[in-house]
């Protein structure tokens, strides 16, 4: 049987197979895990919030579960933790802030009851960018999570504690959130999996908003078929979040396994553009050879009108931002951190107008790019442009230009939430530097499926997600 | 009434210039026209009180690029295009 780290490090899929076989139990994993978190979370300060003690009880009765028979499914014992804007009953929930520092929910968000219900063994709400306001986790309040590969960079974010932990074994599955690449961009910086699913398929009922009719919940995890897992649990209709969707449940490992062979995928060239590093460019177009290689058919796309996607996002989630905090921005601005204060100003600049007039743009954009999509099952490009920036720039690989009108990948990133689209990035590479590269795969609205088939398939062909870093204690 | 809002009646006469291109005298007023408008809506907020001086510029130059990127949406030819809806994937 594994070590003690192999378990730690093991994907979310082989934990299963050994906790229902009871070669492994639900108690020894979490001491594995603890253990793990113990040794590396001062480096890492990847948990706002541990919450081992309860895990140890939900543990025990997970390991009597199994032992009569009672297994519940593939999370059933598995340690998994939450990006601290999940409402969690009993545990403080703190949006990375410190308005939130003391708020202890007296209810779960909607994928804490699933994975409880599923057996899921919740260690832990992670660390985050301040109200998900940014994409670097440099926290005023409550520290930086660096990356797991390097720790003189950014672990990106919003979700990057989510991925760091993922990515360094303090866990084997995250719920993060995705207002405009978060997290599927911290994902690409520490070498882990991120998925963002369709608008709506995951309910956001009790995950502190951002950007409403930008927001969407997913999972960071180690592998593809691990994402499917959680997105199996986490997936489903919940009338308490007014956009979720009312469909039949989909089972996301199946199909998982079939053969890309006459596929259609999308490239658009332009948008791997000079902007974007030689690294990053050389880790896309080999990612591209390799689906070529697996019997997809390349397909060009031009993608004009996506090259309004980054404006249009930053003005729709700017003012929706400034709308959901506009409880606390005029009577305790000063509780805000620098960075924040600068997104909420940006936000409360912009008029009704510009709104409208953006959310405008969205329709006329979705609705071109969605028919030039007809052509392709699916469509991949560099998460983001550059690897994660060192933390003493404060930078941030993706949001690179932000506000202009221009094609980059970071644009195409937005683009996906803008069209409420399912994108999934993974690693396809890393730098001469060491640092993880990320590619996405994204397909229609409703067709998650298709966009994990193709990561999938990719991932078999590759051993990039195999890679995990050693962090320093 | 706020700045932005006379913004918002009174666009810069310049505004119909296409922008890709060399720089020249109307694209300069372009963007100066936008980095006005961007500095009157931070001031509005009376940004002294948000803000340390070196972010309200940083604010401000943001804003502006915002403001530029939102005027270019018109290529588009929005027309009659209605506002997407909230709490729906857009083309479902």
């Amino acid at each position: 049987m594994a070590d003690s780290d192999e378990l730690c490090q093991s994907t979310l899929s082989e934990v299963a197979g050994w906790l229902k076989s009871k070669k492994v139990s639900p108690v020894e994993l979490l001491d594995a895990v603890q253990g793990r978190i113990e040794r590396l979370n001062p480096t890492l300060n990847a948990f706002i919030t541990l919450t081992l003690d309860e895990a140890a009880q939900e543990a025990r009765q997970a390991e009597s579960e199994i032992a009569k028979g009672q297994y519940r499914g593939p999370l059933h014992g598995v340690p998994v933790s939450l990006k601290d804007l999940y409402a969690t009953r009993g545990v403080r929930t703190t949006a990375g802030s410190k308005i939130l520092a003391d708020w202890v929910p007296d209810h779960d968000s909607d994928a804490a009851e699933r994975l409880r219900h599923a057996g899921a063994l919740l260690i832990g709400k992670t660390n985050m960018h301040e109200f998900a306001l940014g994409s670097t986790t440099i926290n005023p309040h409550y520290g930086t999570t660096p990356n797991p590969w390097n720790s003189r960079h950014v672990s990106g974010g919003s979700s990057g504690g989510s991925a760091a932990a993922v990515a360094a074994g303090l866990g084997h599955a995250s719920m993060g959130s995705d207002t405009g690449g978060s997290i599927r961009q911290p994902a690409a910086f520490c070498g882990v999996v991120g998925m963002k699913p369709t608008y709506g398929l995951v309910s956001r009922h009790g995950v502190f908003p951002a950007a409403w009719s930008l927001d969407h919940a997913g999972p960071l995890v180690r592998s593809v078929r691990d994402a499917a897992l959680v997105l199996n649990t986490v997936a489903g209709h919940d009338p308490r979040d007014p956009a979720s969707v009312d469909r039949p449940p989909v089972d996301y490992t199946a199909g998982l396994e079939r053969r890309l062979s006459g596929m259609r995928l999308g490239v658009a060239p332009a948008y791997v553009s000079e902007d974007v590093a030689p690294d990053v460019q050389r880790a896309f177009w080999d990612a591209v050879r390799v689906f070529e290689r697996l019997g997809a058919k390349r397909v060009d796309l031009e993608l004009r009108s996506a090259e309004y996607a980054a404006v249009t996002t930053s003005t729709i989630s700017g003012s929706e931002v400034a709308s959901t905090h506009s409880r606390w921005s005029d009577t305790q601005l000063a509780d805000y951190g620098e960075d924040s204060r600068r997104s909420l100003a940006i936000g409360r600049c912009l008029t009704a107008g510009d709104y409208l007039k953006a959310q405008r743009a969205r329709r006329a954009i979705s609705s071109t790019v969605s028919r030039e999509l007809e052509s392709v099952d699916a469509f991949v490009w560099p998460t983001t442009a550059r690897p994660a920036s060192p933390i003493e720039e404060g930078g941030d690989g993706l949001r690179t230009r932000p506000n202009e009108v221009l094609r980059a990948p970071h644009v195409l990133t937005r683009l996906a939430n803008l069209m409420g689209v399912p994108a999934i990035s993974m690693p396809c590479g890393f730098t001469s530097s060491g640092l993880p590269v990320g590619i996405t795969v994204a397909a229609k609205a409703h067709d998650d499926a298709t966009a994990l088939r193709v990561a999938q398939a990719y991932q078999l062909e590759t051993e990039w997600e195999k890679r995990r870093p050693v962090v320093q204690e | 009434m706020p700045p932005h809002a006379t913004m918002q009646a009174n666009p810069p006469q310049t505004l119909g210039v296409v922008w890709e291109g060399p720089m020249d005298k109307s694209h300069s007023k372009l963007t100066e026209d936008w980095a006005e408008v961007a500095r009157r809506r931070v001031a509005a907020l009376d940004a002294d009180a948000w803000l340390p001086a070196d972010s309200a510029e940083a604010v401000a130059s943001s804003l502006t690029d915002l403001l530029r990127g939102l005027h270019r949406l018109d290529e588009l030819e929005l027309g009659d295009v209605e506002p997407a809806t909230t709490y729906r994937p857009v083309g479902e």
